[in-house]
């Protein structure tokens, strides 16, 4: 039987995170924000971890960074990536933000990773509801 | 002024590790606690505090097994690994206040047979981030986290996969001396070492821990009572625990290098009143080889940057200026969350360690280490106060 295992996919109604995968629906990257003080938060949190105050809402990256850490996972416990091994899973540094997210990051099998290196986002239609942002180097995804 | 009860430990216990214990985590759970008692000298019977590993039996159920009359103070540790190392906080501030006299510090798990790292995760804090924000992307296991600490660093202070790979063979040469461990009687070359597969890059094979089915218990009392029991009393002179900030989440640590640890040894360091370089053995949490380095780091035992040299030269061996896990540690002898790593410098402080025994060890520093870069810190001591 092909094989059933499916990507995890995250709740986007989840109370905290429903805005940033509404975000990616649109194919925008969102970022929280607290609306009494501005500072930007991540991973977005129930309270400003600056000011205390409840008050968040979100606000929009242009989707560049740069590669702060990596690793190339070559066992995998969740059955659909055993499947998909060796991949990259990244933190990437976003450009003018104190924000580091993890993601896939999408290179060929003999690209040089760096730390430093320039990253742009793309996104995934999964399915209706859910959409998921990747990473790329700057210049890979003119080639796909 | 008040004269402050010191807390010590006074037994250790600890099954047979093995790959299928054969037995249910209460059984091991109570073979080790009873082992203990025996170790001591005391009636099981005298226990009247428990405290248990957040994972597994918990104290009522060895309030039940071993039939205990009056237990009066149970309290837990909720920080993964490093739970075990900041229990003995929590033992010792209780029989320091009077509040209990005979405290059993244990952990039991089939960890190898039973559930094994994955099922453990989930107990973890940020379930929100895991799921949401990181299952999806393939991001799911503790080597899978912990490789991006490894990895930076061998990015900006040159960190190399032979210094990794020099920590891993340290603790199997150790474990050749250590009838207990599971690595007993398989060493390890470097050629072993970098043809081991990767598992998530930096990490090989030999990088990472072992799974254990067994238990491990120490008893604690105050060193008055200690005095009239069988062995020489181990002094807990200094203990505190630490969380990385925040500890749901590793990837947006301003200083990405600052874990629990960091925060924790200066106060345990400050509570004995002693630095690293008063240290004689280092038991350190070594579910990976890097972090090894890193909390040799963290802990003050050298220079941020500098672990990988530090090791390289040789610090870390029996023989060289730290020796660090004589017994094999988690990557060797077995992974009970550092319970082993405890029981390990009570038997070296003792003087009963025979053919590991690090020559005049009066003191020990214990790590511990969980979840997210929780972090805990221990310093026993046999050097009268």
């Amino acid at each position: 039987m092909e094989s059933a295992a499916q990507r995890p996919l995250p709740d986007v109604d989840d109370s905290v995170l429903s805005g940033f995968f509404d975000g990616t629906r649109k194919h925008e990257l969102l970022v929280q924000d607290c609306r009494e003080c501005s500072a930007v938060m991540w991973p977005p949190r129930v309270k400003c971890a600056n000011c205390g105050s409840f008050s968040t809402g979100w606000v929009r990256h242009h989707g560049t960074g740069t590669l702060f850490s990596w690793t190339r996972v070559h066992h995998a416990a969740i059955p659909f990536f055993a499947l998909k091994t060796p991949y990259v899973v990244a933190v990437i540094e976003l450009d003018g933000l104190p924000v580091r997210m993890i993601g896939e990051l999408r290179v060929p099998p003999d690209w040089d990773l760096a730390v430093g290196a320039s990253l742009t986002v793309s996104f995934e239609d999964v399915d209706n509801r859910v959409t998921l942002p990747f990473w790329m180097p700057v210049g890979e995804e003119l080639a796909t | 002024m008040n004269e402050k009860r010191e807390a010590a430990i006074v037994g250790v216990g600890m099954t047979e590790f093995s790959k299928r214990s054969g037995r249910s985590v209460e059984q091991l759970a109570l073979e080790a606690a009873s082992a203990a008692c025996e170790d001591a000298g005391i009636n099981a019977r005298d226990i009247d505090g428990i405290v248990p590993f957040p994972l597994g039996p918990s104290a009522e159920d060895l309030i039940a097994g071993l039939a205990l009359p009056d237990v009066r103070y149970t309290s837990g540790s909720h920080m993964g690994g490093a739970s075990t190392v900041a229990s003995l906080a929590l033992a010792s501030l209780a029989v320091r206040e009077g509040y209990a006299e005979t405290v059993l510090v244990f952990i039991a798990r089939n960890g190898s047979s039973g559930a094994r790292v994955s099922a453990r995760v989930t107990t973890l804090p940020g379930q929100r981030y895991r799921t949401n924000l990181e299952h999806p992307f393939g991001f799911s296991t503790p080597a899978q986290w912990y490789s991006l600490w490894c990895q930076r660093h061998m990015q900006l202070y040159g960190t190399t996969r032979e210094q990794l790979g020099r920590v891993a063979l340290t603790m199997r040469e150790n474990a050749q001396r250590n009838e207990h461990a599971q690595m007993y009687g398989k060493p390890l070359t470097m050629g072993d070492y970098l043809s081991g597969r990767p598992i998530a890059e930096p990490y090989l094979l030999f990088d990472c821990c072992i799974e254990t089915d067994g238990a491990g218990a120490v008893i604690v009392t105050t060193a008055e009572r200690a005095r009239d029991l069988r062995k020489q009393p181990v002094h807990l002179v200094g203990y505190a625990e630490g969380h990385a900030d925040s500890p749901d989440d590793i990837a947006n640590r301003r200083d990405f290098f600052s874990v629990g640890l960091t925060k924790a040894a200066p106060r345990a360091f400050e509570m004995a009143g002693m630095k690293p370089r008063d240290v004689d053995i280092a038991l350190i949490y070594d579910c990976f080889t890097f972090e090894v380095i890193q909390q040799l780091e963290e802990a003050g035992f050298c220079p941020r940057g500098e672990g990988g040299p530090f090791v390289e030269e040789g610090a870390i061996a029996m023989g060289g200026s730290l020796p660090v896990n004589p017994h094999g540690g988690l990557l060797s002898e077995g992974h009970i969350a550092g319970m082993n790593h405890i029981i390990e410098a009570v038997v070296q402080l003792r003087g009963d360690a025979g053919d590991r025994q690090v020559a005049r060890a009066t003191t020990a520093a214990v790590t511990g280490w969980g979840d997210m870069g929780d972090g805990s810190l221990a310093l026993l001591t046999t050097r009268t106060v």
